[in-house]
């Protein structure tokens, strides 16, 4: 027979919480706590990230033993497209102006979508970049460049 | 009196050419995106914070309050017509207004919707103005200690009125308060968990945090559900009750009127809670509850007029104790402070014209709703038919120019996506954003007023309950909690949003 980890919602969920506690203690551990009168900056990061390992272990311990909704289909498709897209505009926008950055992030954005049509989206992508452009740029004169070159 | 002479000066305010404007541009805003499925009002705020940079402060505020109650009411439009709540708080609506729709009755129920929603936010305006004073008087009593207390009910209300389980909702407030103190700390000058970037010095930004959380996870999780949109949209026919349908809807509006000018008020309240409640009561008091989910009238009027009553009272505890009740008002508090007012009880005493001109607006907006909804009804219907792929890839865009814009940082438009991935993964947890968007907000705050609560009592933990108001919060936060575990409760908690 087999033994099958208990992987559902809360135990994953748990463990993810007792990661973030723990971390925020390894990460502050140098932050001198203090007393309760002369609280240090450790005192009140401390305090929470205890607790938040506690309930972590609580959450994860429950779904362990007695189950939890299962986790369900990742759909790693938009979340990458999505990610990327902002991920390009952030790189895009200092070094190569607005219109190329709107361009990449719409377009690499809609390839996430379940239906893409590339020719469809490149048009929509250079539309909203003239759009954005002269709306942001133009219009109300934010900071931004339209070519840096 | 008093009152009537902060009104005139309200309304001096908001009658300005710009005022009006940007209450009008923040009401058209809030239709369309209520109107629109699939992106809610809370990501919508979020989205649009930056754009309020730019703007005075009282404009700002205004346009910002003009989309949440807008979105109330361009909500019900899609609940009703097309059986797709616009955003949460109709969830309720769809279930009779559609009902109704089907029968032939949509322009009906539009109508009930619309003016229910006018008249609940009217009222609620009063109250709000009415009941503010003396509150912020009173929080102008309240020390270190009470402000601790207020913030531990403001974060189990929180907690109690989130939908997953209780356990993962604690754990979620106590890792947003953990976010919140990223950057330097006030009291030693010390930089916290900022990894030795200099970007994060200044704590994590709420634009980015709210933008990424709640915006770019809620266009992944529809992205998710990929079934072909085409909605069939209900005839609108007559906009004009029956008299049988008036006498049923109006004391279900003056009902739901009252039910959430009060839930809006309590921590974690809100549009959403007050919708929710409305519904269970007018169909426990119904002498016919079979009719309910068979074209009920008094299931729209009641839940349209508690939400929108709901939403404006909800800026009660924001504008008096400086405390955000839901996540809403969580980025009404980022908005200030971008603004660079700090919420609460002093903001009436300081800005008054800022106070009393935002109350104004509320029930100039309100009207202006009417006026946007009803004989523009066909134009909301038709936005109905663009496609998500083309919107979503828009919505995106405005996101990362909305982010970059703030500080001119590509680094932040990166931290976003990281964002928007960790809401993604909460989401597939079954852990709710909306408890770690309060806690974020308030863990500086909390921390602070704990330091200064123990320095005064020399270290005493027990100050908390020795104070009275302080008492008071705390056994109310208790008695929250512990309803909660209520076995009897608790089921009906877990029914009453499963039921919906």
């Amino acid at each position: 027979m087999q033994a099958r980890l208990p992987v559902n919602q809360d135990s994953i969920a748990g463990l993810l919480f007792v990661a973030f506690g723990a971390a925020a203690l390894w990460f502050g551990r140098n932050y001198s706590v203090g007393t309760a009168v002369r609280m240090g900056p450790g005192y009140f990061p401390h305090l929470l990230s205890w607790l938040l390992v506690l309930f972590g272990l609580g959450i994860a311990l429950k779904g362990a033993l007695r189950g939890g909704a299962p986790i369900g289909q990742l759909s790693l498709r938009p979340v990458f497209f999505v990610l990327l897209s902002f991920i390009a505009f952030g790189l895009l926008i200092d070094r190569a102006g607005l219109p190329a950055a709107a361009i990449a992030c719409v377009f690499i954005g809609a390839i996430g979508g379940s239906e893409f049509r590339w020719k469809e989206q490149l048009i929509l992508s250079i539309c909203l970049a003239i759009a954005s452009s002269a709306l942001f740029i133009y219009a109300l004169g934010l900071p931004m460049q339209l070519w840096p070159w | 009196m008093d009152l009537i002479g902060n009104f005139i000066m309200g309304f001096g305010v908001a009658l300005t050419p710009a005022n009006l404007m940007f209450c009008f541009i923040g009401a058209l805003i809030g239709t369309l995106i209520g109107v629109l499925p699939g992106i809610g009002p809370v990501a919508t705020l979020a989205i649009l914070l930056p754009v309020t940079f730019y703007l005075p402060p009282i404009g700002a505020l205004i346009m910002l309050s003009g989309i949440y109650y807008g979105a109330q009411y361009g909500g019900s439009t899609t609940a009703i017509l097309v059986n797709m709540p616009g955003e949460s708080s109709s969830l309720v609506t769809c279930i009779d207004g559609y009902q109704m729709a089907r029968q032939g009755r949509a322009g009906a129920a539009l109508a009930t919707a619309a003016v229910g929603s006018f008249f609940a936010g009217c009222v609620a305006t009063v109250f709000l103005a009415v009941a503010s004073p003396p509150l912020s008087k009173l929080a102008l009593e309240f020390g270190a200690p009470e402000y601790f207390s207020l913030m531990v009910l403001g974060l189990i209300g929180a907690v109690v009125l989130a939908t997953g389980a209780l356990g993962k909702a604690i754990a979620m407030v106590l890792l947003g308060l953990l976010f919140g103190l990223i950057g330097t700390d006030t009291n030693s000058g010390l930089l916290r968990y900022t990894f030795g970037l200099p970007v994060l010095s200044d704590g994590v930004g709420f634009v980015p945090i709210a933008m990424g959380l709640l915006g770019i996870t809620e266009i992944i999780t529809n992205l998710e559900k990929t079934e072909g949109r085409a909605p069939i949209i209900a005839k609108i026919g007559s906009l004009w009750p029956t008299r049988e349908e008036f006498q049923r809807a109006w004391p279900a509006v003056l009902r739901g009127t009252g039910l959430g000018s009060i839930l809006g008020v309590l921590p974690g309240g809100g549009a959403l809670l007050s919708s929710f409640a409305s519904y269970a009561l007018e169909k426990k008091i119904s002498r016919t509850p079979e009719r309910f989910g068979r074209g009920a009238i008094e299931g729209v009027a009641g839940p349209e007029a508690a939400n929108n009553a709901g939403a404006q009272t909800s800026f009660i505890p924001l504008l008096t104790l400086g405390i955000p009740s839901n996540p809403t008002m969580a980025v009404m508090v980022g908005a200030m402070t971008i603004q660079g007012i700090s919420p609460g009880p002093r903001v009436m005493i300081t800005q008054p014209e800022l106070f009393w001109g935002i109350i104004a607006s509320m029930w100039i907006g309100n009207l202006m709703l009417v006026i946007i909804n009803l004989p523009l009804i066909g134009i909301w219907v038709s936005l109905l038919k663009v496609p998500y792929r083309l919107l979503f890839p828009s919505i995106l865009l405005i996101c990362a120019i909305g982010v970059y814009s703030l500080n001119s940082q590509p680094f932040e438009v990166a931290m976003t996506a990281v964002f928007g991935l960790m809401g993604y993964v909460f989401y597939k947890l079954g852990c709710e954003v909306a408890p770690f968007a309060l806690g974020f907000v308030l863990g500086p705050l909390m921390e602070e007023n704990l330091r200064r609560a123990l320095l005064l009592s020399r270290g005493d933990p027990l100050v908390f309950v020795q104070q009275p108001i302080s008492l008071v919060l705390l056994i109310m936060a208790a008695i929250l909690l512990l309803l909660v575990l209520l076995p009897a409760f608790k089921q009906t908690r877990e029914q009453a949003f499963k039921e919906v």
